[in-house]
């Protein structure tokens, strides 16, 4: 079933191929903050969800029998372009901001940013990097580290993603992938994202219409345990994003025999050493700084919430702190702030206050403007982390210091964007991986790895397959 | 410490000794307000720069709605300590919190004596309000064993003074529960036919009643028998229970519904808030709950901290006359309601969406459980 409009100002955010079009008697509406529009969905039960992987299984034998990654590139590629035109429509674009809390420039901007990822280039490289060919090994091939030994990929038949609602277009990526491998994908959006997947399955359904029976999304309240425990009983490969909570949700539901992806929690950290810090630099770092701040509203897990400054370079810590202020004030323009959700309003708002009162006693202080904050301080402090533009400065006296500041989140952290006057020495990049971190790159880079990052610290396209040896 | 901070001072200890009950007209509430910022304002130079910076000094705060508040993630790094010293102080903390090893705040309490007799006013009030004696039972740890906490600085306090027939602590910081005690005392007070006055945190209740639902025991409390719990399992709030936890109250000690008590309190506040359902003598609907009429809430607009007007959702922010030796308004990130003076704490809502996968979000989230 597919939606048609259902009313002048409904949008309809879901593709659920097997579910009859009469099938389901009650929708979910939910209204967009700040326009007149609604995004609706089908209430689903756990009987329409057994009917769509169903349909999702028969159709991936049908479409994907020996995967045809080559094939299904080119044809994921000219989807996603329909779907960054779909997603331009006005009343698409505003709902899609406005159930994001982001506004419109900035899904622009990131739409932009994540298509990158998306062309048909961008994913045989993707294949050829995971495989060393530009495609799936579906059959079974001399694998050349081990002589006598066969072996081939196997993709699950049905992979079940969940996703956040942090980043419009995550989502996307994710569905790619496991099409791109050969499975079939069910996705359950965030309530904040559903759209733009809708909009990417009937781009599919207009590109191949065979390859869109392979694919169903929409949204059903997180923790719907009747809803999970029915697609995590059929898919063998379970891909969640989110928080902690949302992760030991699945985990629990879930069969011993699914295997979980999980894109947990994890947290960014720019480190900018004192060589970096010239008068003829500054000013290209402050921008590099405020951008990788901004982008996403700061809710992604690659957003740095908090620089860690040198002291000692020809600029301190709190001139660039005042240079980096300048920069979110410049971009508060261009690519203007969403609306926080009322949590992350209060705790940005309270960070800052804190920060200024503290500042009174310490020296340090808080700097702000419209939609943004700079909490200077003299250590990193987690439990003050902000999404929205609020951004911990941290001065520190020295590189030992600098790694010490970074040693508490070991384990939580993901990228670290590092600015040093030329390279950075390759053994603080070693520390840092040490320390957990799955990427290390500079600060301007920080919001956009490229599409062969290991994410999170894993193979994008061969943790979604599992492998079968031919030993005889 | 200055006659004016002084007089403050023993005018509030007058008041909180009158009893909450005793009413306490919202223009008299609003001038001791306005009385303990002026202080604040002299006597705390951050303080004083921060309202400055805001345009806000005693001259110009109208009402008690306008005075600046401090955030109350602020004491975890600020020393407040403005107004007059006691006889006895004390340096509560927040519980440990181990999200990304945050600190733990600080609320320095320079005279406990006005903590003392607002707890006890308010105590008594929402749970002694038929002047009821109790044998007092606690599963909150002693002051004696963990000094370091208000919640077992108020349990001591209340169970001195109201607790004729005496205290059994049996939670230890370092041993965990006494059930064997606990067990005994509970039938112990059943033979005497004396009432019980349950204190303790919704964690130690929940993990205790599993154990007796697992081992089928029960117990038949007294009548006239009564129960407070609090938070307190995570961060600095002492969050609500659920309904199950409710229904196992009634279950499993013989308790009915509406003389379960659940208190509403911070380390950075020197009142409470409770459930009025034993004053009322029944429950009502929703989770409103009541203070002593020197704490007044007030819901703020999250971005702009704005007052909104009653019945509308925003953060809560706290004027806690209590409060005089550190700062009187306390801005929490807690997200609820005012209704005529009445708390209601919002849920954190839709349970377990998955919002994102940076961890500043997860702890925005474990900050607003």
């Amino acid at each position: 079933m597919d939606g048609a409009a259902a009313g002048a100002r409904s949008i309809d955010a879901f593709h659920l191929p097997g579910l009859p079009a009469a099938a389901p008697a009650e929708w979910e509406v939910l209204s967009v903050p700040g326009t007149d529009l609604v995004v609706r969905v089908p209430v689903l039960e756990p009987d329409h969800i057994d009917r769509v992987c169903e349909r999702l299984a028969a159709a991936r034998a049908e479409r994907l029998p020996d995967g045809d990654a080559r094939g299904v590139a080119a044809v994921l590629a000219r989807s996603a372009r329909r779907m960054r035109r779909a997603a331009s429509e006005e009343a698409n674009r505003a709902a899609i901001a406005g159930l994001a809390g982001l506004s419109a420039p900035m899904v622009d901007r990131i739409l932009d940013g994540m298509a990158a990822g998306w062309s048909e280039e961008s994913l045989t490289g993707l294949l050829t990097a995971e495989f060393g060919e530009p495609s799936v090994p579906h059959r079974f091939a001399p694998d050349p580290a081990r002589p006598g030994i066969r072996t081939r990929a196997v993709a699950p038949d049905v992979a079940f993603h969940v996703f956040a609602g942090n980043v419009p277009g995550v989502a996307v990526t994710s569905m790619i992938r496991s099409l791109l491998v050969g499975s079939a994908v069910i996705g359950k959006t965030a309530r904040e994202g559903p759209l733009l997947p809708a909009l990417f399955a009937r781009a599919l359904q207009q590109e191949d219409p065979a390859l869109a029976q392979c694919l169903a999304v929409t949204w059903w309240p997180g923790g719907s345990a009747r809803l999970e425990t029915r697609v995590l009983e059929r898919a063998k490969l379970a891909v969640v994003y989110g928080g902690a909570d949302a992760v030991r949700a699945v985990r629990s539901l879930a069969p011993a025999s699914t295997r979980v992806v999980v894109h947990g929690p994890g947290v960014s950290m720019g480190l900018i050493l004192k060589g970096a810090l010239t008068a003829a630099n500054a000013a290209r770092l402050a921008g590099d700084a405020a951008l990788a701040i901004a982008t996403f509203d700061q809710r992604g897990c690659t957003s740095p919430v908090a620089l860690i400054v040198e002291e000692g370079g020809e600029m301190s810590p709190a001139r660039f702190a005042a240079a980096l202020g300048e920069e979110l004030d410049r971009l508060a323009v261009i690519l203007p702030a969403g609306a926080p959700a009322p949590a992350a309003a209060a705790r940005r708002r309270q960070v800052l206050d804190a920060a200024e009162l503290r500042g009174e006693a310490a020296g340090a202080a808080a700097i702000r403007g419209t939609g943004w904050g700079i909490a200077m301080r003299t250590s990193v402090e987690p439990g003050d982390f902000c999404t929205d533009r609020v951004v911990q400065v941290v001065g520190v006296p020295d590189l030992d210091a600098a790694l010490a500041a970074l040693r508490p989140l070991a384990g939580s952290l993901q990228t670290v964007g590092i600015e040093a006057d030329g390279p950075p020495a390759a053994s603080l990049a070693e520390a840092v991986a040490e320390l957990g971190a799955s990427r290390v790159t500079s600060i301007g880079a920080m919001p956009w790895p490229t599409p062969a990052w290991r994410h999170d610290g894993a193979h994008p396209l061969r943790e979604l397959v599992r492998w079968a040896d031919l030993d005889l | 410490m200055s006659r004016r901070a002084s007089a403050l001072r023993d005018e509030l200890l007058a008041l909180f000794r009158r009893g909450a009950d005793a009413p306490l007209p919202p223009v008299e509430f609003d001038r001791l307000a306005r009385s303990a910022f002026a202080v604040q304002f002299e006597g705390d130079p951050a303080y004083r720069a921060y309202c400055e910076r805001r345009g806000a000094d005693p001259s110009n705060v109208a009402t008690w709605r306008d005075i600046p508040p401090v955030p109350a993630r602020a004491f975890r790094d600020v020393a407040f300590a403005s107004g007059p010293r006691g006889a006895r102080s004390a340096v509560f903390l927040t519980s440990g919190t181990t999200a990304g090893g945050a600190r733990r705040g600080a609320h320095h309490v320079p005279d406990l004596e006005l903590y003392d007799a607002s707890a006890l006013a308010a105590f008594r009030r929402f749970l002694l309000p038929d002047g009821a004696s109790c044998r007092f039972v606690s599963l909150i740890p002693s002051p004696r064993e963990a000094p370091d906490s208000s919640l077992s600085h108020m349990a001591g306090v209340v169970a001195g003074s109201f607790g004729p027939l005496g205290v059994g602590w049996f939670m230890h910081p370092s041993s965990g529960l006494d059930r064997a005690g606990l067990a005994a005392a509970l039938e112990d007070a059943g033979t005497a036919g004396e009432p019980v006055l349950l204190l303790g945190t919704s964690l130690a209740f929940a993990a205790w009643l599993d154990e007796l639902a697992a081992a089928g025991r029960r117990f038949a409390l007294p009548d006239g028998s009564r129960l407070m719990d609090t938070g307190g399992s995570k961060g600095a709030k002492r969050s609500v229970p659920g309904q199950e936890l409710r229904a196992a109250y009634g279950d499993l000690l013989g308790l009915p519904d509406h003389a379960c008590v659940n208190e509403y309190g911070m380390t950075e506040l020197c009142s409470q808030y409770y459930d009025r359902c034993l004053l009322d003598g029944i429950r009502g609907r929703g989770d409103l709950k009541a203070s002593a009429p020197w704490l007044a809430p007030l819901a703020a607009d999250p971005e702009t901290l704005a007052p909104l007007p009653d019945g509308e959702p925003g953060v809560l922010r706290h004027v806690d006359l209590a409060n005089l030796g550190s700062i009187v308004a306390v801005q929490t990130e807690d997200v609820g309601r005012v209704l005529g003076g009445h708390v209601e704490l919002a849920g954190r809502a839709p349970e377990a969406e998955p919002r994102g996968c940076s961890l500043a979000l997860e702890l925005m989230l474990d900050a607003a459980e």
